[in-house]
């Protein structure tokens, strides 16, 4: 059978791909292998992976779109995936939506364009680098690894296979509107500080044993994070705290603060090059130090100055949110494309092959900056960063949390 | 009993000597063992506490210069895990092990690989593999060689390739033709860990065998990382014999994109020649190449693109326009021109947009009036995008000579994407249109780009705007006003614009001088409030409830104390509500409770209980708790003091140490009706 190779290019998509020249640029799998198959640029066909709170949230979203169609959901809680598979196939009013125990079995449908990744953290490098191999498309929920390194082997990924491969942060542009372009117009200035509030770092889990439920495949669950028994806490959406599965408050809401601050100073292609850790002296906040000499700040829960909320900018001529110069002079800036938000930038770089919005290399960056933050305090001590090579410098023991062995069998391979 | 790696033990067992007495430094050691029983106590927070204890002085031990010690607490802890430990606690100190274990751990590390539990023996499996030393690489190797099921086999492969220390690819290529798939895409991932010439070499040698779609992601990744390097000529083998493979639709076209980029000098005529393929997935899969195509080989390509088909002529198109080709201008008119394709003239139109000057704009304008939507779209584009200064005059001359709507539409949008400052101006005039459109249009451009001269002129038709746009319409005063440097002046245009207003447009004024705020703004306010009475009074008291900041707090208490009508001191109330705890306060949190808490003592109403001990959530202070807890046995006020209580009680320290905040928060449990609020208080508990 003759392979079909269908492509139509648009402007978006080659504008953005200069810039990484390793980018080849591969159609959607539905014209891959078929013949006679819907163009892309009509329907693009998804499945659902991790369907708790966010996950059902997003396809909730991307169930909105006349292009997208859901025809799976995944999810080893089967109370998830049923419920959110009824959600589907009231949508389309059908019983067509198929579901799954176990994210391989939705990677061999090739007639699955796009997934939504809705898992917790754990799992995201994982599912995003199969994904890519088969020639699927991914949004996957912030914050988008678990580690740097996973981060990057996603970035390498969807590069290598060509794949449109967003991340899930809806805040950047979403919260914050024109302030990314008041900073970026010089309304303050050089941008010296920037305040970002987020909560702490995860920890250990110290939940106590329950019985598995029916239904529920707490080992597939668990997949590549170290084992340890059940509790239903963390079915529902309540495994940030835990290092196993999660950074915590700092790549939760720091994913989408952090991503903001780096995408409105225009740093949010690089990374810091030191930080240190609040040491109740002359550093009362975790400090990341960029190689401009811009300074980030973690205002966190432990260690905060209350009178910065949000996201705070102080330049040299003004601060935002805060007093300053008019700023009037035109300013190019990256947003989102298509209609719906962040969903529908995805939508539309599925169809034009554009680099989407949040991009998993600029997503990559954000969570690299929290989970740099991370270590720092999780080890209490200052951090050198190369963010071109993206090691820390000087530090072999603290390079050791850059990457996790994964459990049984699983391997980013 | 299963033994998970029963073999590697006897295997292994006598490769190692047991470490005699360890000299640990002794007080890690006192420390691990008074902790060491607690690590699986049943008590959770003793548990915790023991175990954070002992996991805080390892990330500590990790420090560069504290090598010594830290290896002689994970002797001690290795000694540990040879006794006698609860699956739990096994596993806590193989954790802490994994992330700071050296050489010493080693011995101990392989033990455990033949534990009986076989979720212990994997935790010791990650120990080695995130173990930096030598010796660990050499003990997974050993294992990796009397491995005796496909499972263990992966698993050590993937120990061996996550180290990316792993060299010795001759035992790795005798899995490459193993029988188990999983085997196969470990052993290739991990060769193509080590990019070098020797790795692509055998991974060439592999795609020859009967598993080759196993291997060509590995395959692929490792050629990606060799052109990287700029060993094109290698990378090029190994993406030609992925070719030869007969891969799968995603790894063909990776491999034909891969294979152009590697043709070295010969880039532009291998890519016009796959572009001229008859095979259609071969033609498709080059595109993709034509925007990476590099400058010095542009012009061959340009020379040569008359002959394509349209497909590439666009992604061409497109990526001289990206690339702000100006050698294309010719090349690109005279298909904006004269092309059918519809995708191949918008293309080119919009490459226009990037790489022409003014003297395009004719052309651009001429096609704005074409019946083709897609044409006239891409040349509205391209007017926005096209960076000559010039354009802006041109564009607006247009708009100056025309009188068609639809047509002046277009240019404004064209002139609002180009952010010409001067739009501001006629956005000023058409504030008064008669079509929705047209006005909401026009506040948006000068909420982007009014100053102060357009507030004055704005404010001036502030009666024509309906009241559905007033909200929008005072937001863009307020955006311009806040550009203003000095804060305490920020509402002079307004407060200017006041004194010259018809009375019925007053208070229209005055809530936006409210919702900028400032010095200025507040010593009106307060005159207005006065000296005078009726509506004018009442819309200064609005004012004041709309204030950015709470420094207008004082004034509304004093208005809900003594207000003189009953609509005054209950918007006081529900301003006082509202700014005592904005985001930036000036008000310390103990203050703004103070506020909250003088504001519900003047409340008449249910409404504004409910909105004072709805804000009061946000004073993170047990005092708040104390505050709204009396509300918890009011039934019309239960279900808000149980969310705003429930909100202060996510806060950890809190809890940890108001014991109170922990009973307020059981008894919400047991009766708020609002599920989620039930669920955030149980989660809350749960949180140790």
């Amino acid at each position: 059978m003759q392979k079909k190779f269908q492509l139509t290019q648009r402007r978006g998509w080659i504008k953005s791909a200069t810039a990484s020249m390793a980018l080849p640029m591969i159609v959607p799998s539905s014209v891959l292998g078929r013949d006679g198959a819907t163009p892309p640029s009509e329907r693009i066909v998804m499945a659902t992976i991790g369907t708790g709170g966010r996950g059902t949230g997003d396809m909730r979203a991307f169930l909105g779109f006349p292009e997208v169609q859901m025809v799976a959901t995944c999810d080893p809680v089967r109370e998830h995936r049923d419920r959110a598979r009824d959600m589907v196939n009231q949508r389309y009013k059908s019983k067509d939506c198929a579901t799954y125990n176990d994210f391989r079995e939705v990677m061999t449908r090739d007639d699955v364009d796009a997934v939504l990744i809705g898992t917790p953290d754990h799992w995201h490098a994982l599912i995003t680098i199969e994904a890519c191999k088969r020639g699927k498309d991914v949004f996957c929920e912030k914050p988008e690894c678990l580690t740097i390194r996973q981060g990057r082997a996603m970035v390498d990924a969807a590069r290598l296979y060509g794949r449109v491969v967003s991340g899930g942060s809806q805040r950047v542009i979403g919260d914050y509107g024109d302030v990314p372009r008041l900073v970026r117009g010089g309304a303050i200035g050089d941008v010296k500080e920037v305040y970002v509030s987020c909560g702490d770092p995860s920890g250990e889990c110290y939940l106590p044993e329950e019985p598995v439920p029916d239904g529920v495949d707490w080992d597939m669950w668990l997949g590549p994070a170290p084992w340890r028994p059940f509790h239903s806490s963390l079915l529902k959406g309540k495994f940030r705290p835990y290092r196993d599965y999660s950074g915590g408050g700092m790549t939760d809401w720091g994913a989408h603060r952090f991503g903001a601050a780096l995408f409105a100073t225009g740093l949010h292609h690089t990374g810091p090059v030191e930080v240190s850790p609040p040491d109740g002296e002359d550093t009362p906040l975790l400090t990341y130090r960029f190689s401009n000499g811009t300074k980030f700040f973690h205002n966190g829960t432990k260690h905060n100055i209350p009178k910065y909320k949000n996201i705070v900018y102080r330049g040299t001529d003004g601060e935002v949110p805060g007093i300053h110069p008019p700023m009037l002079r035109r300013v190019d800036m990256e947003g989102y494309k298509g209609r719906g938000g962040i969903f529908g930038d995805f939508v539309h770089c599925v169809k034009t092959r554009e680099l989407p919005f949040r991009d998993i290399e600029i997503a990559h960056r954000a969570t690299t900056v929290c989970h740099l933050g991370n270590i720092a305090y999780w080890l209490n001590r200052k951090l050198r960063w190369n963010p071109e090579t993206e090691e820390i410098i000087g530090d072999s023991e603290a390079s050791r949390w850059l990457d996790r062995p994964m459990r049984g069998s699983w391997a980013l391979s | 009993m299963s033994n998970y790696y029963l073999p590697l033990h006897f295997a292994l067992i006598g490769l190692f000597a047991f470490p005699a007495s360890a000299t640990a430094d002794e007080n890690d050691a006192k420390l691990l063992h008074k902790n060491l029983q607690n690590f699986s106590s049943d008590d959770l927070t003793r548990q915790k506490n023991s175990r954070e204890q002992w996991q805080q002085r390892c990330f500590e031990l990790s420090r560069p210069a504290n090598s010594s010690q830290r290896s002689a607490a994970c002797r001690e802890m290795m000694r540990a895990l040879s006794g006698k430990l609860t699956r739990s606690t096994s596993l806590f100190l193989l954790q802490q092990v994994e992330r700071i274990g050296g050489d010493e751990s080693v011995e101990g590390l392989v033990r455990l690989l033949g534990d009986a539990d076989k979720i212990v023996a994997d935790a010791a499996r990650r120990a080695l593999a995130n173990n930096p030393s030598e010796k660990a690489a050499h003990s997974l190797e050993r294992a990796l060689a009397i491995a005796n099921s496909d499972t263990q086999i992966v698993q050590l492969i993937n120990s061996l390739a996550f180290r990316k220390d792993y060299q010795d690819l001759e035992t790795l290529t005798l899995f490459l033709d193993h029988s188990s798939p999983q085997v196969v895409v470990a052993a290739a991932a991990a060769v193509s860990q080590a990019a070098t010439d020797e790795a692509a070499q055998i991974l060439i040698e592999s795609l020859r065998l009967q598993q080759s779609k196993l291997i060509a992601p590995s395959a692929l990744a490792l050629a990606a990382a060799i052109r990287e390097a700029g060993n094109l000529a290698q990378a090029r083998r190994l993406y030609e014999a992925v070719l030869r493979s007969n891969p799968s639709g995603v790894a063909h076209a990776v491999a034909i994109f891969g294979a152009i980029a590697c043709s070295g000098d010969s880039v532009a005529d291998d890519l016009l020649a796959r572009l001229n393929d008859g095979d259609e997935f071969v033609r498709q899969a080059a595109i993709n190449f034509v925007s990476h195509v590099d400058e010095s080989e542009l012009d061959a390509v340009l020379r040569g693109q008359s002959d394509l088909p349209n497909d590439a002529r666009t992604a061409l198109f497109i990526a001289l326009g990206t690339r702000r080709v100006a050698a294309a201008q010719e090349f690109l008119i005279e298909a904006a021109s004269n092309t059918v394709d519809d995708g191949l003239r918008i293309a080119a139109i919009e490459a226009l947009g990037d790489v022409g000057g003014s003297d395009v704009v004719p052309l651009l304008l001429s096609l704005l009036d074409t019946s083709n939507e897609g044409v006239a779209k891409a040349a509205a584009k391209a007017l926005g995008d096209t960076q000559d200064p010039q354009v802006d005059k041109r564009v607006f001359r247009e708009l100056e000579s025309t009188n068609d709507n639809v047509r002046r539409e277009t240019l404004i949008s064209i002139l609002n994407q180009r952010r010409w400052p001067k739009l501001a101006d006629v956005a000023v005039d058409e504030l008064g249109s008669d079509s929705e459109a047209a006005r909401r249009r026009s506040i948006g451009i000068l909420t982007r780009l009014g100053t102060v001269e357009h507030v004055t002129a704005a404010l001036l038709l502030v009666d024509q705007i309906p009241s559905q746009d007033f909200g929008r319409f005072s937001k863009a005063i307020v955006a311009i006003c806040s550009r203003i440097p000095n804060s305490n002046t920020q509402a002079q245009p307004v407060i200017e614009a006041y004194a010259s207003a018809d009375r019925s447009d007053r208070p229209r004024l005055l809530s936006i001088i409210g919702t900028i705020g400032g010095k200025n703004a507040a010593d009106f306010v307060n005159q207005r409030l006065e000296g005078n009475s009726g509506e004018e009074a009442e819309a200064a008291v609005t004012a004041l409830a709309n204030w950015p900041d709470a420094s207008v707090v004082g004034t509304l208490l004093k208005i809900a104390q003594r207000g003189e009508t009953e609509s005054q001191r209950i918007r006081a109330l529900r301003g006082i509500a509202r700014v005592a705890v904005l985001p930036n306060s000036p008000l310390s949190e103990s203050q703004q409770l103070k506020v909250l808490t003088q504001a519900m003592k003047l409340t008449t109403r249910l409404d504004e209980r409910k909105l004072i001990l709805d804000r009061a959530k946000a004073v993170d202070l047990i005092e708040s708790v104390r505050f709204i807890r009396p509300f918890l046995d009011n039934t019309d006020l239960r279900e808000v003091a149980c969310k705003s209580i429930t909100q202060i009680g996510r806060i950890k320290s809190l809890r940890d140490q108001y014991p109170e905040l922990v009973d307020d928060l059981r008894r919400i449990i047991e009766v708020v009706q609002d599920e989620k609020v039930r669920e955030r208080a149980k989660n809350a508990l749960l949180e140790i």
